[in-house]
């Protein structure tokens, strides 16, 4: 059963965030630039749910306000934070602890909210400064530490020492996972009893009697006349505290310690244990024999009976494996009824899970997590192997915008299940380089992708120096991908074929048909139609960016004009139609040129190629083209040939545009 | 637990119902006739549940009927070594409704136009309600009494209970009006409370499965109290949810019919098969003589219960029986100067004798003749009701008197409670201030002797009267503190110590003088029953014989003999005066149908005296 999880966060005035409101899903993936407020976004989290911090780490000042406020704490300003949690109605505990904290019952919502704020006396005067986290909507019910036992997040931070974590002490995730078991305290004192007699026979071995008589004789020499200068050795008392966190893992073959791991193992060991110690441990796997015995007394006690049996020794009782979904429910419903251990649910944030991590390991496990884990988790990452992994609802996207941070999450993505998929393939196969961008240039295919780059550069600018990406979708099918862009207000601008048509009517049996006819060139006072037109009309009416009254049917430039407003930029036929009409005398010579140095054939094929060219028979050319080299290789090469007289209005345009809106927002 | 609770529970063992009921894990109605230690094994069942079956978030909820039931089932609990707890609500239905149902839930279900804050309707606006649902249906106050109209609204809530009240279908449209119109105001009042909270418990899934997390047992003292909406609500709990119920109570102790308190919801509730029915029938407090007198005036029909006496096993019953000439005033001094002086030469301390009269006026009448005579005592109820701020301000007294008994942080928490509530500028102190402010005047109150100076002194400079004036939480507060006061100033607490009004729930050598209702949950070595003439107890006019009301004043009757232990008084006189248009008449009277059914038994040349004579 997937644990509680926190399903919506608002900040205001705290550190980057000025004002943010953002949902977020059981997983989430934080992503965004250096400094960009990721670890504020989760001290904002840690200000409310985190044990460890005191009471003076929850009391801000003047710095924690948002850089815009000026002179706040003189102002009267506050710093709000409003967490809210869902997925707890299932767990007993939480909804009888947080009676007080409900806001909605559909979806069942708690909500805690933390304020820095002015405490001030009846004349409306500032005495000071306090924080008060209270729950609900009623500011009298305080939420306190006890209440943190029932909830609570625990971050790991980027700059760990997991070895130091690892090694054998209390703080140890190894021991705290021993000591949640409650082993039987008398068979622990049986074990260390027969370790103490154990090591007594060290004494007994003739070096350490020759040493003890060494060290006897020099202390006798040095403290002189001393009486009573008896000496005796004893290996250290085994105190049965000790004997449990003195338990550590080894790996391989070799049994090598973790010092010895390299730091990603040893990450990843880290990153383990703590997930097996914040699962939900309401079905206890183990159950001493005298709990058992009550547990079956109560009613429906036979589902403890059937689902656990007796151990060797016959003191425990272990829960069976592979217990269908169903039993484990009714078991879980059972324990959270009749077993009364505190069942604290705790949310864990890892900061850069991806440290020291080879990239196919990092896949792996965070593919793991992110895909089966029932706690929730939190990652901040800029490794692009993770959010390629990263289901497309998980992403919370934290950008820059005209100096304060914002956040977007695509917690509430609705999208065509079909095109989700391929989206999430996508992500997976480029390495998820699209959240990283800060603008994203969508393009239909393998030449755009190849000539953009150059034209951007040929107008002045290196789309990666400004963090522009550019997206190649490999069809017409932008939707899926402009919808994720929205969802994360990352800026985006498209370029897509014009893909001219002619309309042809004509009578079938007295039935009206009509086709379309592509692969023409438009004469004078023919009709205009563009498929690329029509489909990304389509595309921003029903993503609601525009409605259908704003597109006028019968004004092209109306169309044109809408649509780059948009940031849809649509060409006329092709890139490679629209720039040989373009590039006039010099643009067929370098065609001629860039298809002499690829064609495969003689110079029979390359006169072949310059008579349609020279008769402006360019849809001709460009089937050649595509025959005997391939569009993708062609535009390769075009690309170290192309001059600026090359590029149709529209792809320029499109740069310009897409280049104002990354720098915009990074004043 | 502690020491006590450990001997207590080796009592009860000796008992196999008792032991069965503390033992009971499944739903249970137990079902105890007198003296049958039904608060004992109330209290060491959850103490055992707190300490086994219930843990942190879970509480245990304990509900009773009054707020005194509920002091002293609070003492009770501590006796035992109970530490309140935030998880814990032992308190009346109307706190349970209000904290655990509508205070969380009215803003998330607006549907109940729960006012938000919580607005109570005051006596003056209700009473307006009643005068314009009498002003809509023509008709004037003898056709209707507030009373009825408010049975009948607390019998109104339907739910899947079988119990059928006959009802008026007048009385039916009378309470629908006055509900839409007490809606209208915006107000609530005690009986909406639980109506509204039993609705939404019924409806709400989310409201159920929160109660089911926080408590897994409800334990309800004097079921046969707490009315229909009560009774559908544990219905719904035990047909919804998972909770289990332990209820307690006895049919024939229900004496609030006027309420709509009727023995018909105890009685289905135990006749439940998902319910294990358990009787308590050894009386752990009376002889088998009082025990049987009373069973005789409870009911001529089979079957007859069958109680025994376990503890004064070979004790003869006294009755006596007094005529006096004519009215109220004789019967007080017969009390005063014969019956008292001979209880006492007997040997039998104040605290162990009981007054019962038939109102609050005669509370006071009996009281002064006392007063006149010297003699110490108690009253149960008082003019002014123990509402939650004079409960608080007895507690203050109480911690004025020894620190020890009371906690400061407490107090100061419900102080700061009120301040909040009742957007008191004084709630934007600092906190430090607002303690040091009210830990000051506690202090500085310490010096104020008797209880009018320091309730003077405390309201005064709390400023609490300004801090109540229009307040929507308890609108008829300062008319109730001003009745304190009166009584401070003028009456029964003039100038007696502090400590008189601190302890005022628990007698300390006194005589109790009660009304016959408040009297139920009381034990007395005496009894003495006053104004025992027919017509007047019971009260036959426009009653039928065999009534609803007519059963109702014969358990009312046998819930007053069966506080005795030994012994029972019973006094009438011939002769009362009646005030009517025509000026007073003086009217005839014969000894109660009660007194004939006790005197066949139990009567002789002996023990029938005239009040000259006794």
């Amino acid at each position: 059963m997937n644990s509680p999880y926190i399903s919506r966060v608002q900040i205001n005035n705290f550190r980057n965030f000025k004002e943010i409101d953002v949902n977020l899903n059981h997983k989430q993936v934080i992503i965004g630039e250096n400094n960009v407020g990721k670890t504020n976004f989760l001290r904002a989290i840690q200000l409310i749910l985190d044990q460890s911090l005191s009471d003076i780490d929850r009391e801000l000042g003047a710095s924690d306000f948002h850089d815009s406020i000026e002179n706040p704490l003189e102002n009267g300003e506050e710093i709000k934070i409003v967490l809210e949690i869902q997925n707890y109605e299932h767990n007993r505990q939480l909804v009888a602890q947080f009676q007080d904290a409900i806001v909605s019952i559909n979806p069942a919502t708690i909500r805690f909210t933390y304020k820095y704020f002015p405490l001030k006396d009846e004349n409306g005067d500032i005495l000071r400064y306090q924080y008060q986290i209270f729950k609900g909507v009623n500011e009298d019910k305080f939420f306190r530490s006890d209440d943190r036992n029932y909830l609570n997040i625990k971050v790991i931070g980027a700059l760990r020492d997991v070895e130091r974590e690892l090694s054998a002490n209390k703080r140890s995730p190894l021991f705290k996972l021993v000591k949640q078991s409650d082993i039987d305290q008398d068979e622990l004192d049986e074990i260390s009893q027969a370790m103490q007699d154990a090591a007594e026979d060290i004494l007994k071995l003739d070096e350490i009697k020759d040493i003890k008589k060494l060290i006897e004789n020099k202390f006798i020499t040095l403290s002189g006349l001393q009486h009573d200068n008896n000496l005796s050795l004893r290996p250290y008392e085994v105190d049965t505290e000790r004997l449990l966190y003195t338990i550590q893992v080894y790996m391989g073959l070799k049994e090598r310690p973790v010092s010895e791991l390299s730091l990603g193992l040893a990450n990843i060991l880290y990153v383990a244990l703590m997930m097996l110690l914040l699962r939900d441990k309401t079905v206890p796997r183990i159950l001493k024999n005298e709990l058992y015995n009550k547990l079956i007394t109560k009613t429906n006690g036979d589902l403890v009976s059937s689902n656990y049996t007796v151990n060797e020794n016959g003191k425990n009782y272990i829960q069976r494996e592979n217990i269908g979904i169903d039993i484990q429910n009714q078991l879980y419903n059972f324990f959270d009824q009749h077993n009364h251990q505190l069942q604290s649910v705790t949310i864990l944030a890892v900061e850069e899970p991806e440290s020291h991590l080879h990239p196919v390991l990092q896949r792996l496990i965070y593919r793991e997590v992110l895909h089966k884990s029932e706690s929730s988790v939190i990652f901040t990452t800029h490794s692009p192997y993770i959010t390629a992994v990263a289901p497309l609802d998980t992403i919370v996207h934290c950008r820059y915008d005209k100096g304060e941070t914002k956040v977007f999450s695509t917690a509430n993505l609705a999208m065509d299940p079909m095109d989700k998929t391929d989206l999430e393939r996508y992500l997976d196969a480029k390495r998820g380089e699209i959240y990283f961008g800060k603008g994203v240039l969508l393009v239909e295919g393998i030449t755009e992708e190849y000539i953009v780059t150059r034209a951007a550069e040929l107008q002045g600018t290196h789309l990666d120096d400004i963090g522009v990406v550019i997206c190649n979708v490999n069809s017409t099918n932008f939707k899926p991908y402009v919808q994720l862009l929205e969802k994360l207000s990352i800026p985006w601008c498209l370029i897509t074929d014009g893909d001219y048509y002619q309309l042809e009517k004509e009578y079938v049996d007295g039935k009206e048909k009509i086709t379309r006819n592509y692969h023409q060139m438009w004469q004078d006072g023919e009709p205009k139609h563009f498929k690329g037109i029509d489909l990304m009309s389509q595309m921003i009416v029903d993503l609601g960016l525009a409605s259908q009254d704003d597109i006028p049917e019968d004004n092209l430039q109306q169309q044109y004009k809408i649509l780059e407003s948009k940031g849809c930029f649509v060409g006329f036929y092709t890139f490679e139609i629209d720039s040989m009409i373009n590039g006039g005398q010099l643009g067929k010579n370098t065609f001629k040129t860039v298809y002499s140095e690829l064609r495969p054939g003689g110079l029979k094929q390359q006169k072949n190629f310059d008579d349609v060219l020279d008769a402006d028979n360019f849809w001709a050319a460009l089937t050649k083209i595509e025959d005997n080299i391939s569009k993708g290789r062609f535009a390769q090469r075009f690309a170290s040939h192309l001059t600026i007289d090359f590029v149709p209005a529209y792809m320029q345009n499109a740069i310009v545009e897409i280049i104002r809106k990354v720098t915009a927002t990074h004043e | 637990m502690n020491k006590r609770f450990y001997i207590d529970q080796d009592l009860i063992r000796t008992d196999a119902s008792q032991w069965e009921a503390y033992n009971s894990e499944v739903n249970t109605v137990v079902i105890a006739g007198p003296g049958s230690g039904k608060t004992r094994v109330l209290t060491l069942k959850a103490i055992k549940l707190l300490q086994s079956d219930i843990h942190a978030p879970s509480g245990l909820a304990c509900i009773s009927y009054s707020r005194e039931t509920v002091r002293e089932l609070k003492k009770r609990l501590k006796e035992y070594g109970y530490k309140s707890n935030k998880y814990d609500f032992i308190g009346t239905m109307h706190g349970f409704c209000l904290i655990h149902i509508l205070q969380p839930f009215a803003h998330i279900f607006r549907q109940y136009k729960v006012p938000i804050p919580m607005k109570i309707a005051s006596l003056d606006l209700i009473e307006q309600i009643y005068n314009s649902v009498l002003y809509d249906l023509n008709i004037d106050s003898s056709n209707l009494s507030l009373m009825a109209l408010n049975r009948q609204r607390s019998l109104s809530y339907v739910g899947i209970s079988d119990v059928e009240i006959q009802v008026d279908l007048f009385e039916i449209q009378a309470a629908e009006l006055f509900e839409s119109k007490l809606e209208m105001s915006g107000c609530v009042d005690f009986i909406s409370i639980i109506n509204i909270a039993t609705q939404m418990i019924r409806e709400q899934n989310y409201i159920r499965k929160t109660l089911e997390a926080k408590f897994p047992w409800f334990l309800i003292d004097e079921y046969q109290d707490l009315g229909k909406a009560l009774h559908e609500m544990v219905l719904e709990l035990q047909a919804q949810t998972e909770i289990k119920i332990f209820a307690v109570g006895d049919m024939n102790q229900s004496i609030y019919g006027f309420n709509g308190a009727y023995p018909d919801f105890l009685q289905e509730l135990n006749s439940k098969d998902n319910f294990k029915s358990i009787p308590l029938t050894s009386n752990y407090r009376s002889n088998q003589g009082i025990i049987e007198g009373s069973i005789d005036i409870l009911t001529s029909e089979p079957p007859r219960p069958l109680y025994s006496a376990k503890k004064r096993v070979n004790e003869e019953a006294e009755f006596t029986f007094i005529l006096c000439k004519a009215e109220m005033q004789p019967q007080y001094d017969v009390v005063a100067n014969k019956i008292i002086p001979k209880l006492k030469a007997k040997g039998i301390s104040y605290s162990e004798i009981g007054i019962l009269v038939a109102s609050s006026n005669d509370v006071v009448q009996m009281a002064t003749t006392l007063k006149d005579n010297d003699i110490p005592f108690y009253i149960v109820k008082w003019d002014f009701t123990n509402s939650d701020i004079v409960f608080w301000l007895q507690e203050c007294a109480q911690w004025c008197l020894n620190s020890n008994l009371q906690s400061f942080d407490e107090l100061f928490r419900y102080w700061q409670l009120q301040l909040k509530v009742h957007n008191d500028k004084r709630a934007f102190w600092e906190i430090f201030r607002q303690r040091v402010f009210f830990h000051g005047v506690l202090i500085e109150s310490k010096s104020k002797s008797t209880v009018f100076e320091w309730l003077e002194f405390v309201l005064l400079e709390l400023d609490l009267k300004e801090l109540l004036k229009n307040s929507e939480r308890y609108p008829d507060e300062n008319d109730n503190l001003n009745a304190l006061l009166n009584e401070t100033l003028m009456k029964n607490l003039k100038d007696v110590p502090l400590k008189r009004f601190a302890f005022l729930g628990e007698p300390e050598n006194e005589i109790t003088v009660t009304t016959r209702h408040s009297a139920k949950g009381l034990e007395f070595e005496a009894v003495i029953m006053l104004g025992m003439e027919e017509e007047r107890f019971p009260y036959t006019y426009k009653v039928e014989e065999g009534s609803r009301q007519m059963k109702e004043a014969h358990r009312l009757c046998y819930v007053g003999v069966s506080r005795a232990k030994r012994e029972c008084f019973l006094i009438c006189s011939k002769k009362h005066t009646i005030p009517t248009k025509r000026g007073p008449w003086i009217k005839d009277f014969q000894p109660s149908r009660f007194w004939h059914l006790l005197y066949s038994r139990f009567g002789n040349a002996e023990n029938l005296f005239l009040e000259e004579n006794y």
